[in-house]
């Protein structure tokens, strides 16, 4: 006997379609979950279970009827509260779109319904994608499910902890400076960003659209190829997906590594950090020595002039989209979120221009000097141990920016540089999850899902389910 | 906010946000510093060639080159 909240994306998705699970009792469990656990996580934000039931029936129906089956067919799925679904409520986790009804749905959403899947809930997130820890001044802190006192990181706080609590098999995040991979790394999961305009952003809330990437949370690389598939490539209402291509992520996943090449930069990413972290990071080298690539040292450019770069981005275009609500409506933002927002106002036109200008022959020197006989680049998501919600929010208003600025650390510059980036869970310290970054060219999700598959086949890291929540679910045989 | 405050007068004046002198102090070192890191790296590369969609080049090189998109596999 097995719990169906123990399955993941792919098995639960076979098994709807062989009939040894209907998608109605699929779906009651994951709501059931949700409405306990998720609540208690506090990742839940709202729920459709009438909808949601409605789907799941028709969804039993039509493979009743005998009729092909779409790859995510009647699967129950739920994304952080950011992306549009027409007619529904869409509040990104903020007072100032509090009651936002969208006018239309999300391009990864349409794909999704296309594919099957149902949507049964918005998750709790970052007021407008914009912390990385979890934080949300207006609905209050999400709940890391290893430890209720921890940071589940953010912005994709709610999809990450219900991922990795095992109440739906899978969920979409959102990834500006790190929103996928924080919360991923934190919670235990894999998370992949994609290459930026990859993915449709069209019917997303924006943070900076020249960062802002749509992709996975799941409980493996398996699962984050299953919905890759189905929500990558171009789309006409989004420019920034022109020449994306269509693919079949899952093909060839099982290959082993022989022939590929991992390059490890020492300087900036592991200089500093907590060593039971780096230790982790360091053995998780092993599996891919197992699998047959070879493990190289590389250099890095200089990641101030990076990040700086980044930070010019995604502020201004942040503050852009904010400026009118920052005008009129201030006090409707958290402070915390307000002031990362308001340096964006400040700086002269010209300094904008030129971190996009430059973008381009930044990230060609990045791939020149780090991966230039590599195929792929392993870095540590976090170098410290997960923080706790305390250090984070509470305490001198300079440690709390430095223990916040820490999280960013590895990730932000990778953004700047829109290259595609999956986390993959590799250890744990302080009886919390660490993780790695790979990092490819552009384009090349495939590799990075083959190398994190190959690991995740030689650990068990990933399939490690946290102990401290649980929930009764309907079993089956 | 002092009105001689060039951070205070872009903020108020060019963007009508009112940010009052304790919140324009805690961002001006870092957005000053930030500003200076970008502005003496552009004085010294920014070239003639480069443009605002510099990026979407890089991946349309990767995504239409021979055999790319690159993949070992």
């Amino acid at each position: 006997m097995s719990d169906i909240l123990d399955l993941d994306l792919v098995d639960l998705a076979d098994a709807i379609a062989e009939g040894s699970i209907t998608s109605e009792a699929a779906t009651d469990a994951a709501l059931t979950a949700l409405d306990t656990v998720g609540r208690r996580l506090n990742a839940v934000v709202r729920l459709s279970p009438e909808r949601a039931r409605q789907q799941a029936r028709d969804a039993d129906r039509r493979r009743a009827s005998g009729a092909k089956l779409a790859p995510l067919a009647g699967v129950p799925l739920a994304h952080k509260d950011l992306f549009f679904r027409a007619g529904a409520l869409s509040e990104a986790g903020s007072k100032i779109l509090s009651g936002h009804l969208a006018a239309e749905t999300a391009a990864v959403l349409e794909r999704l319904d296309e594919a099957g899947a149902l949507d049964i809930g918005a998750l709790h997130l970052a007021e407008f994608a914009l912390s990385p820890t979890g934080f949300n001044g207006h609905l209050g802190h999400a709940r890391n499910p290893w430890s209720l006192d921890h940071c589940p990181g953010g912005s994709s706080s709610g999809s990450a902890a219900v991922v990795a609590a095992r109440l739906v098999p899978a969920a979409l995040g959102s990834d500006t400076g790190g929103s996928i991979r924080h919360p991923a790394a934190m919670c235990g999961i894999t998370g992949l960003k994609p290459t930026h305009g990859l993915v449709p952003l069209h019917g997303t809330v924006p943070l900076a659209p020249s960062l802002d990437c749509v992709g996975p949370l799941a409980r493996s690389a398996r699962d984050v190829a299953r919905m890759m598939t189905v929500i990558a490539g171009s789309d006409p209402r989004d420019g920034a997906t022109a020449g994306a291509p269509y693919r079949d992520f899952e093909t060839g996943l099982a290959r082993d590594l022989r022939g590929l090449t991992i390059a490890v930069p020492r300087a900036y990413y592991r200089e500093v950090g907590d060593a039971q972290v780096l230790a982790a990071i360091e053995t998780s080298l092993d599996a891919f020595r197992d699998a047959g690539a070879s493990i190289i040292e590389t250099p890095v450019p200089d990641m101030a002039v990076v990040n700086a770069m980044f930070h010019v981005l995604m502020t201004v275009e942040a503050a852009t989209y904010h400026r009118r609500w920052l005008s009129e409506r201030p006090q409707d933002y958290a402070d915390q979120v307000r002031s990362r927002i308001e340096p964006g106002l400040l700086y002269p036109a010209t300094r904008y221009a030129e971190a996009l200008m430059l973008r381009g022959t930044i990230a060609r020197e990045w791939l020149a000097t780090t991966m230039s006989n590599a195929d792929l680049v392993h870095v540590p998501v976090l170098r410290h141990t997960v923080p706790s919600i305390a250090e984070t929010t509470t305490g001198d208003p300079s440690d709390v920016a430095n223990a916040i600025g820490r999280v960013t650390h590895c990730t932000r510059g990778l953004s700047y540089l829109g290259l595609p980036v999956i986390a993959v869970p590799c250890g744990f310290a302080a009886d919390l999850p660490v993780a790695f970054q790979l990092v490819g060219r552009p384009f090349t999700e495939p590799t990075l899902l083959r190398a994190a598959h190959a690991f995740q086949t030689r650990t068990e890291w990933h399939a490690r389910k946290p102990g401290l929540v649980s929930v009764t679910a309907p079993a089956f045989s | 906010m002092q009105p001689a405050d060039p951070f205070g007068v872009v903020a108020t004046q060019e963007n009508a946000v009112v940010m009052d002198p304790t919140r324009l102090a805690r961002h001006a070192a870092f957005v000053a510093e930030m500003n200076a890191t970008v502005s003496a790296f552009a004085f010294e590369r920014l070239q003639l060639g480069d443009a605002p969609w510099s990026l979407h080049t890089l991946r349309l090189a990767a995504a239409t080159a021979p055999g790319q998109p690159a993949d070992p596999a």
